[in-house]
Parts: C-alpha cells; structure tokens; sequence
C-alpha cells in the first residue's frame, strides 16, 4: 500500500480530535438545529467513509485480497496439529 | 402479565429462535462453530462487525451521557469513526494471517506470531477475565431495560435469566452462524426502537427536535460544550483515543472471530470503508439523552433515561417494541462475548488435544461463563462493576504486541511483549484502585505510555543480549497445546 495516499485516512481523524480546540464548534451554537460538536462529529463520521473509499480508490493492493473462495487453505499447520 | 412485559418476553424468544436457525451441517469441529468456513461475505461480516457499536451502551449509556454530559456523548461517534478507520489497515492482514496459521482466537495469533505458547496463555487469562465483567454488563443491562419498561423488577430478572439461557442455547446450538444471523435482526430492531423513540419525542417537546436544542441552548448552553464536569475536553480526547485504539488494534477478543470469518480481505476493507456511515444512527441516542434534560426528573438514574422517556411518550405496546430492539442489543453482544471468553479458555488456557474435544470443552466453558455472570449479575451486581472500569483499558494493554505481531517478519520479542504487558495491566489496576487522582485524563491511556516504554526498554536490553529469534511469516506455527 502506498502510504502517501494512505494519508488521507488521517484527515477526519485529526478533524474529530481537534473538536474541543475549534472554537467555532466547541461552543452554545447549533448547525441545523443540533449541537455543533454533534453536527461536525455527524459530518466527519460520513467524511471518514468519503476518506476511506478515497484511499481504496487510490490504492493498489497487492495483498491476499483474491482469495474470496480459498477455503481449503483454512485447513492449515496449526489446525492439523491440533487435529 | 401487561402487554409491553408480553411482547417483550415474546421478542425475547424469538430472537433466540432466529438464533437458533443459523445453524449448519457440520461435523461438529471446534474452528467450524468459531469462525465457519472463513467464507462469510461482506453483508454477514457487515452485521457482526457492526454489533459492537450497537450495544446495549448505545441505548442506554449513550442517552446517559448525553444526560449528564451533553455533547460529550458524540465522542462514541468520533471513535468508532477512527476505529473503523484503523480496521481498515488491520483487519485484512489479521485475517491473512488468521487463514495462512489456522487462527481461531486472538491468543492463537499472538502465541503463533511471537512463537510462545505462554504468551498465548497469558492473553488468554487477560481476555477471559476482563470480558467476564463486560458480559455481566449486557446481562444486568437487559434485565434493567426490562425492568424500566415493564416496571416490574421480578420480570427484569426472570428476563435475564430467560436471556441468558436462550442465548447460551443458540449460541452452543449454531455458533458463530447464529450469533450473524441475529445480529440482522438486533440491528433492524434497534434502529427501529431509536426512530420510534426520537419520533415520539418530536411529537411531546414544543417545536419538535428543533425546538428542544434551542431550549437547551437558552437553558442548559454548557451541555453544548465541552465544559461539564467529569465530561470535559481531555475526558473527550483521550476516551476517544483508548476506544479507538481498543477496537480498532483488535484488542477485543470477541471481536476477532468476525475478522477470521470473513471471506477475504476486500470485504473487511469494504466494511470499514461503510461502516462509520452506519454509525451516525448513533445520534439517535444521544438526542434522547438531550431530551431527558427536559422531559426526565432531574437527578435521574443516566441509564434509566431512554426508556423512561420510552415510557413517557409512546403507548405500551411501542414500549414493548423498544424493549426487544433494546434486548437484543444485548443479547448478540452477550453471544459474541460468550463466544470469546469461551474459544480462549477451551484452546488456549486448557489446551484440549483435539478439535472435537475442543467443542465439547468449549461448550462447558460457553455455559461456565454465562452462569457465573448471570448469578454475579443476580446476587452481587456490584462485584464485577470494579473490574468493567479495567475492561477496555486492560484490553488495549494488548495493543502494542499486536500491532508488532502484523509485521511480515515480528521484531519484538515475547518476553518484552510480555512484560509490557503485564506493566500496562499493573499500572493501570494501581491507577484505578490505588487512588491516584488523575482527574478526566483516562488511566488506560496512562498504563499504554508505561506499557510501551517497558516494552521498548526490555526489546532493546534483550536485542544487546542476543539476536532474538525472528519469525518469519511462513513459519510453521506452534500448536496451541504445545507447552
């Protein structure tokens, strides 16, 4: 995995723990007749998706991804052993 | 019997018995109940994944907090978001390696992964006894949901009781099947029980939800901020970082066998890419809680705030309605915890020979443990109440050696793994018990600092000692009997 656009991941991470230091969110206001910091942790939690699906988008696996139907390889050294 | 105590017996029942219909034809294998075929596909692996945020915590904590603490309560938004986003990374490559060693539990992966069965047994102790507490919780929280609902404490605890029992059925009956095919129904159940319930509150506050933030601002304005007392900024932050990493490093051992189910590591990334969306249903609850501002007593049980409410708005029978949504948040995660304690004990402390012998072992230990918290939950409800403060903070002591255990080829040791550890619990039980006031800051976050710098040190003192053995990925796992 690429990790410069693995970093995108970051942003709502960084955006929902800086909550309490914005002053324009930590405070008596409502954004659509809700809480700011409800509404901003409402808004970051659908911007984790949009930076999740972003990084998949933008990222190569090359890992184990393809073994959907592999099943025969569950059966492995650790189970015959305690078979 | 009135109606709400009917439909909710009723609905008890049958959750059990949808329970039950998870089963399959098998021969009656240990790995086979645990994680199925490792096939299960995006939209089963979806459900259980998802049952850990829909808890018994999200009907009644959640509403709680926001009772008493206002805006705090988003904070469980803010760490399954991060949660899910740390899944993302962790939880294909837990479950390569999970299919490559023949992984049924997290002891399993970290005895293989740092080549020691006594680590294995180790993380096998931690988990079992620190879940013990979390499973009394659901248990005790269901016969509270049954009590605030119907307002007979007889039925809360005959709930209970039939709760566990029906659980331990379905659970010993289909395993890790059963569990998914109740985690479709607990979910439909529950956001169904939190609409109903906001609805009902819309239609009794003046001016609907609307109407109830701006009497909250004009008379509550600190519950919009982070200014309450015991909920304040660094209760925020750091509760938000210890969950996120607890979930998120796969330091919960029930939450491993849905990880080592999955078909492939596409449908884990796919889950934790939709996931968090999922989890915005979670205001829900926290509305409520802001209605319990107006609507409830002031001085108020927390808990008791959104079936009080429940009570206050909607008819008997939408009561029972959010009674069963709220029983099966309790009931799944209570299967999945029975599940975890019971696959670590039987595999990896009591090393039974065989598969089958596994089962049965299993078995024994699924009813063990689920009698112990339902007689503590019945008898002594304050007993173990100590020890859920140490649940998600001793769990997350886990987190470093996981973390390592991912690497293609493991450079920490288990002896420093090990110690880390066992700092990071220590501290923490003298954090918690020993009167250290640490004020909002959370002590687990505290005991990891300790547990890494133990970590850390004893790796470089043992690394000048001598070349640590390095496991390499392909190595042929050490079978969990094996000392």
């Amino acid at each position: 995995m690429r990790k410069p656009h693995a970093l995108w991941a970051v942003v709502p991470v960084v955006a929902f723990l800086s909550t309490p230091f914005l002053p324009f969110v930590n405070g008596p206001h409502l954004w659509f007749g809700i809480p700011s910091v409800l509404a901003w942790c409402l808004i970051w939690t659908a911007g984790t998706t949009a930076s999740l699906a972003l990084v998949e988008h933008l990222v190569h696996h090359t890992d184990e991804d393809e073994d959907e139907d592999d099943d025969h390889e569950a059966h492995t050294p650790y189970e015959e052993a305690a078979a | 019997m009135n109606t709400t105590m009917a439909i909710t017996l009723v609905g008890i029942v049958t959750i059990a018995v949808v329970g039950m219909t998870g089963r399959r034809p098998s021969r009656g294998e240990f790995g086979e109940w645990t994680v199925g075929k490792r096939k299960f596909s995006t939209f089963t692996t979806w459900f259980l994944q998802a049952g850990e945020a829909f808890t018994t915590f999200s009907f009644l904590g959640l509403a709680g907090i926001a009772f008493g603490g206002g805006v705090a309560a988003a904070f469980a938004l803010c760490y399954l978001s991060i949660n899910f986003t740390l899944q993302y990374f962790t939880t294909p490559r837990m479950r390569e390696l999970g299919r490559k060693g023949g992984y049924l539990t997290q002891a399993d992966y970290l005895a293989d992964r740092f080549r020691s069965p006594l680590l294995g047994k180790v993380v096998a102790v931690v988990g079992a006894v620190f879940l013990l507490p979390y499973l009394q919780l659901q248990i005790t929280g269901l016969g509270l949901i049954v009590q605030l609902a119907t307002g007979s404490r007889t039925g809360g605890n005959l709930s209970m009781v039939l709760a566990t029992v029906l659980t331990v059925g379905f659970v010993l009956w289909s395993g890790i099947r059963g569990i998914a095919r109740v985690a479709y129904l607990k979910d439909a159940l529950m956001i169904i029980g939190l609409v109903v319930l906001v609805v009902g509150i819309a239609l009794t506050v003046h001016g609907g939800i609307g109407g109830l933030f701006e009497t909250i601002r004009n008379t509550h304005p600190n519950l919009l901020t982070f200014h309450q007392e015991g909920y304040d900024s660094t209760f925020f932050i750091t509760a938000v970082i210890i969950s996120a990493l607890g979930g998120g490093l796969g330091t919960l051992p029930h939450l491993w066998p849905p990880v080592l189910a999955a078909g492939s590591g596409r449908t884990l990334r796919s889950n934790a890419v939709w996931l968090p969306l999922y989890q915005i249903a979670l205001g829900l609850p926290v509305i409520v809680g802001f209605a319990g501002v107006l609507l409830v007593k002031p001085g108020s049980a927390p808990n008791a705030v959104a079936l009080t409410l429940a009570g206050q708005t909607l008819p008997g029978w939408l009561v029972g309605v959010v009674a069963v949504a709220a029983a099966s948040a309790a009931m799944v995660p209570s299967a999945a915890i029975v599940v975890g304690i019971s696959s670590l004990l039987s595999r990896n402390l009591f090393s039974v020979g065989n598969e089958r012998a596994q089962l049965r072992t299993n078995h024994l230990c699924v009813i063990a443990a689920a009698v112990l918290a339902l007689t503590l939950g019945l008898t002594r409800p304050g007993l173990l109440s100590d020890l859920l403060l140490l649940t998600y903070g001793g769990l997350t002591q886990l987190a470093p050696a996981i973390v390592m255990g991912l690497a293609k080829k493991v450079r920490l040791g288990a002896v420093p793994a090990l110690l880390g550890i066992l700092t990071g619990v220590g501290v923490l039980i003298w954090l918690t018990f020993g009167g250290v006031d640490v004020g909002t800051f959370d002590t687990g976050l505290i005991a990891l600092v300790a547990n890494l710098v133990v970590t850390a040190v004893a790796q470089l003192v043992a690394g000048s000692r001598s070349a640590a053995p390095v496991p390499a990925e392909a190595n042929t796992p050490v079978p969990a009997e094996a000392g």
